[in-house]
């Protein structure tokens, strides 16, 4: 009467061995390593500090895009007003620095509120013109007023002395991140995953199944800013500063857009890519100098055409950074709509524990995205 | 006390009375049927009455409790469970997931506990998990337990889809066509499958239904509807050689419907013939 | 008497310089309603194609273009700047647009979303961006005087603004006409309501694709050329950093659908602007306004001012 799989139907309970649980313990272990080594350096550190913010910023973005299936593109307003928070009132107040990322949090999460809100009315692609306007709006107003920008100097703060080290704050954003990765997978796999799912692809039927979609879409906006808020605190006191010309146009935009990017090619609604994909994103500046500085690279990319107008000014690796995002991000929609995420699975299902397979048939990653659709 | 009230209940689209006046009562235990025509207003009934669409007037009374602008999650929560004309379930999850999240409203834990885990969480989860599974035995779905549901069969989508409607814990299960895609064999073994679980669960159920056999055998109570109306409304057997309800169907004035139902001298003449003809091939 | 002039000029000024400066939302409006009435989508890189018709006729005219000085004549220039423009459209149609066509809208906005990084991108690494001043006006062919003088206003309307306006004007009724009255514009139409069918009587879905986002890269093009000349600094971004947002707002205003709609709201957009800044003066008082405007407008007309589905 059914169709039926019989793979699935022959398919027995995988048990670990003991060799297996080695295996993985090893792989971890070796994953911890490889995240603690920056402690030792100094600028690297700051660098490797800025790529955690940037996978944050993926894994805030991700809740509202990959979870709830809203396009924002506004979301270094979040990141700003975290930055923005915690900067002056530690500034201007001199709170310690726990209670002034927290209401860095706060504020974020607020104002997260308000979009959420709107989106209540407005969905698909007017709420990400909306989004778009939001971004630009809010920082060139909000985070423009002298009083927030110690007259337009950019307010410097301090770390506490215990965490003077830049490799010490990087270990802070480590942790951080570990705790929100682990955060997101509590939000998957209990009732608060499923119901956003279910709201991003038929509202109608998730209502039938008892969600209130107005609550659940506040509570997927809400907990997107609060990380990026938490993110912006992080960024305030890596740099000590908080300049709003870093979230201004054409930064702001720029980065708003990197962020969906990050999103995209590392798998919406996939946290592993999206966590990976904001990495690269926030090395890639360094990867490129590193790259294009090397001994054996500089003799002959000088005279490549297009790329050797590298080495004209120093601003430029960013733009280059932006410019393989952009390929990538063609080459996620085009060839691999699971992105990242869809490549890392094998690896990943391994890691928790399942069986080495390279196509597994539950696989419900590409088909989100696919699911996902504008209306206008 | 009746289960359903549904009084005056009218809803008009743009230049269309969708809904006009619909009265329908169902009791306890019971199972209606809901037929008639397409276009004739069956699921904009449903979609009033759970709560998807706001009439612009009329009543809906749930155990004598007032429900007509109730939202339809809180509906839910309250014992409504509902099926959709082109199958409602989430199709980029897993079977497993979708009876999970259909248990929504029965979940005790609350969004910040979810968030932060826990023994309590994990005990809800299991038990999620186990309802899952019992529900998929009791239809014979175990099979397709881990599939991801935008790859099954229609016949397969809609049996789950009446699962998932039984993980809402539902009192009254309100089913829009849920033979729909089924041949005779199937649909009877899904009338089957309703009686059984009306006595199993004590569940009252509201049918939407195109399939004659089916609603002969297992509704209690029959409303025709028919250009947002009510047309007639009794016992199945009384309803389908009911004039109107025929003609309705048919298309044509009452007394010629009833008149197509005999044979007449051209058709005696038309069978003859074709018996005689079958009579010479087989000869040949 | 002289109070009387003041107040005049207060609420006069804005009005002209509203006008003025909404004419060049209106063009990118133009080409955001054109492509989403043929794609249904909106194109986040409508504006750059302006910026890259800006610098291309900037570096053509004075400094190096691609390593070569080649010091055009100012009006070879800015068609040499138009048709780069224009190519980029193209090229945004031919390995964007044309792969993703079946997918989901929200895959092809993402989709010109990377293309606008990559432009800006590009652009950097093509152009020795830190050369550029300023483009001259598109008038700077001689005619230095003013057009003339709105009186009321007490403003010199110069006659690169003229132009601006004219070139807005004359798009606009061009482009209601094709789609009314051309059969590549009634194509357009029935490739983005029924794409199978269009294909079943014989429509092209790849040349009508080609030639909207052809028209939309001129349009946006053009925006550039008018309305950066005489701008301080022309830098990367800079179209999409002025002028997108208003763009995108205007279109909204009109009702997305509507090429009418598409020039009257960029015109209430630059009256937006300019009031607001003659009233207001905390930063990023417009980027608030506008912002304000477009969501009051969604919120009680979620089809636009202006439009509907055709």
């Amino acid at each position: 009467m059914t169709a039926v799989s019989t793979s699935t139907a022959a398919r027995m309970p995988y048990r670990l061995s003991g060799a297996g649980v080695a295996a993985r313990g090893l792989a971890y272990l070796g994953l911890g390593v490889v995240l603690f080594l920056p402690w030792f350096t100094t600028d690297f550190s700051k660098t490797c500090s800025l790529a955690v913010i940037y996978a944050l910023m993926g894994l805030s973005l991700n809740i509202v895009v990959g979870y709830t299936g809203q396009l924002s593109l506004g979301h270094q307003g979040f990141l700003g007003l975290g930055a923005l928070v915690t900067a002056n009132v530690v500034f201007k107040a001199n709170l310690p620095i726990w209670l002034a990322m927290t209401l860095g949090v706060l504020a974020a999460m607020a104002v997260a509120l308000v979009l959420g809100l709107v989106a209540l009315r407005i969905t698909g692609l007017y709420l990400s013109l909306i989004t778009l306007v939001f971004g630009s709006a809010i920082t060139s107003s909000l985070f423009a007023l002298a009083t927030f920008t110690d007259n337009n100097s950019g307010v410097k703060i301090q770390r506490p002395s215990y965490l003077a080290d830049n490799g010490d704050w990087y270990l802070v954003c480590v942790a951080v991140l570990l705790a929100v990765f682990y955060l997101d997978y509590r939000l998957t796999i209990s009732k608060v995953g499923r119901a956003l799912l279910a709201l991003k692809e038929n509202e109608r039927v998730a209502e039938a199944f008892g969600i209130g979609v107005t609550s659940y879409k506040l509570i997927a906006f809400a907990l997107s800013g609060a990380i990026a808020g938490l993110a912006g605190g992080l960024y305030a006191f890596r740099g000590e500063l908080y300049s709003e010309k870093d979230f201004q146009d054409p930064n702001g935009f720029t980065l708003a857009l990197l962020f969906v990017v990050m999103c995209v090619v590392g798998g919406l609604g996939n946290r592993l890519g999206v966590v990976v994909a904001g990495l690269f994103f926030g090395l890639i500046n360094e990867l490129l100098d590193d790259f294009f500085y090397a001994g054996w690279v500089k003799p002959w990319m000088h005279h490549v055409p297009f790329l050797s107008s590298y080495y004209d000014s120093d601003v430029k690796a960013s733009y280059l950074a932006s410019l393989i995002g952009a390929l990538l991000l063609l080459q996620t929609l085009i060839f691999n709509r699971g992105g990242l995420g869809a490549q890392l699975r094998p690896l990943s299902r391994w890691m928790t524990g399942h069986r080495f397979e390279l196509h597994d048939e539950s696989d419900a990653g590409i088909a989100a995205v696919e699911g996902s659709s504008v209306r206008a | 006390m009746s289960v359903l009230d549904v009084s005056g209940l009218s809803i008009r689209f743009g230049g269309l009375q969708a809904l006009d006046d619909l009265t329908l009562t169902v009791n306890e235990f019971e199972i209606v049927g809901l037929i008639g025509p397409n276009g004739a207003g069956k699921t904009t009934a449903f979609n009033c009455i759970t709560g998807f669409y706001k009439a612009d007037r009329g009543q809906v009374l749930y155990r004598g409790q007032d429900v007509t602008r109730t939202p339809p999650h809180k509906k839910a929560a309250m014992g409504f469970g509902r099926t959709f004309q082109n199958v409602g379930m989430v199709k980029s999850s897993t079977v497993l997931e979708n009876l999970k999240t259909a248990q929504h409203a029965r979940v005790q834990y609350d969004v910040v506990t979810g968030l932060l885990g826990g023994g309590r969480v994990a005990t809800e989860e299991r038990a999620l998990a186990e309802k899952a599974d019992a529900i998929l035995e009791m239809l014979g779905l175990q099979d397709v337990r881990d599939l991801r549901v935008g790859g099954l069969s229609y016949g397969t989508l809609k049996l789950l889809e009446l699962g998932c409607a039984l993980a809402t814990e539902p009192d009254v299960l309100l089913l829009d066509e849920p033979s729909s895609g089924m041949g005779p064999e199937e649909s009877h073994q899904l009338g089957e499958r309703l009686l059984e679980l009306r006595r199993a669960f004590g569940l009252t159920m509201l049918l939407i239904e195109h399939h004659v056999p089916l609603v002969l055998s297992v509704c209690d109570h029959v409303y025709v509807l028919n250009f947002g109306r009510l047309l007639a409304e009794g016992k199945p057997t009384v309803i389908q050689t009911h004039p109107e309800v025929v003609a309705a169907y048919l298309g044509g004035e009452a007394p010629e419907a009833l008149a197509e139902t005999h044979e007449t001298a051209e058709d005696e003449a038309l069978d003859e013939a074709t018996a005689a003809t079958r009579k010479k091939k087989r000869g040949a | 008497m002289i109070l009387a002039l003041n107040a005049q000029q207060q609420l006069g000024q804005p009005l002209v310089l509203g006008i003025i400066e909404g004419s060049v939302y209106g063009l990118i409006a133009l080409g955001l309603v054109l492509l989403y009435k043929s794609n249904r989508i909106f194109n986040f890189a409508q504006a750059e194609f302006g910026t890259i018709a800006a610098l291309t006729a900037y570096f053509a005219y004075n400094g190096k273009l691609f390593g070569i000085p080649w010091h055009m004549p100012w009006l070879v220039a800015v068609l040499v700047g138009i048709v780069l423009g224009t190519l980029s459209a193209v090229l945004t149609e031919r390995l964007v647009i044309r792969p993703l066509f079946r997918q989901p809208k929200v895959i092809l906005v993402v989709g010109t979303v990377g293309v606008l990084l990559a432009s800006i991108a590009v652009e950097y690494l093509v152009f020795p961006t830190q050369d550029t001043a300023s483009l001259p006006s598109v008038t700077d062919v001689g005619l230095k005087d003013p057009a003339f003088r709105v009186g009321f206003a007490a403003y010199n309307v110069s006659w690169e603004q003229v132009l601006t306006l004219v070139v807005l004007i004359a798009m606009a009724l061009g482009a209601v006409a094709f789609f009314r009255y051309s059969r590549q514009g009634t194509a357009i139409l029935a490739v983005s309501q029924e794409p199978t069918a269009a294909a079943t009587v014989g429509i092209s879905i790849g040349r009508v694709s080609l030639l909207t986002w052809t028209l939309a890269g001129f349009l946006g093009s053009v925006a550039g050329i008018v309305s950066i000349g005489g701008a301080p600094l022309l830098v990367p971004g800079i179209m999409t950093g002025t002028t997108l947002v208003g763009g995108i707002t205007a279109a909204v205003l009109g009702g997305v659908t509507s090429m009418p709609g598409a020039f009257l709201g960029g015109l209430l957009v630059g009256l937006v602007h300019q009031y607001t800044s003659a009233f207001f003066s905390f930063p990023g008082a417009q980027n608030v306004a506008v912002g304000l405007v477009l969501l009051v407008v969604l919120l009680a007309f979620p089809k636009g001012l202006l439009g509907s589905e055709t």
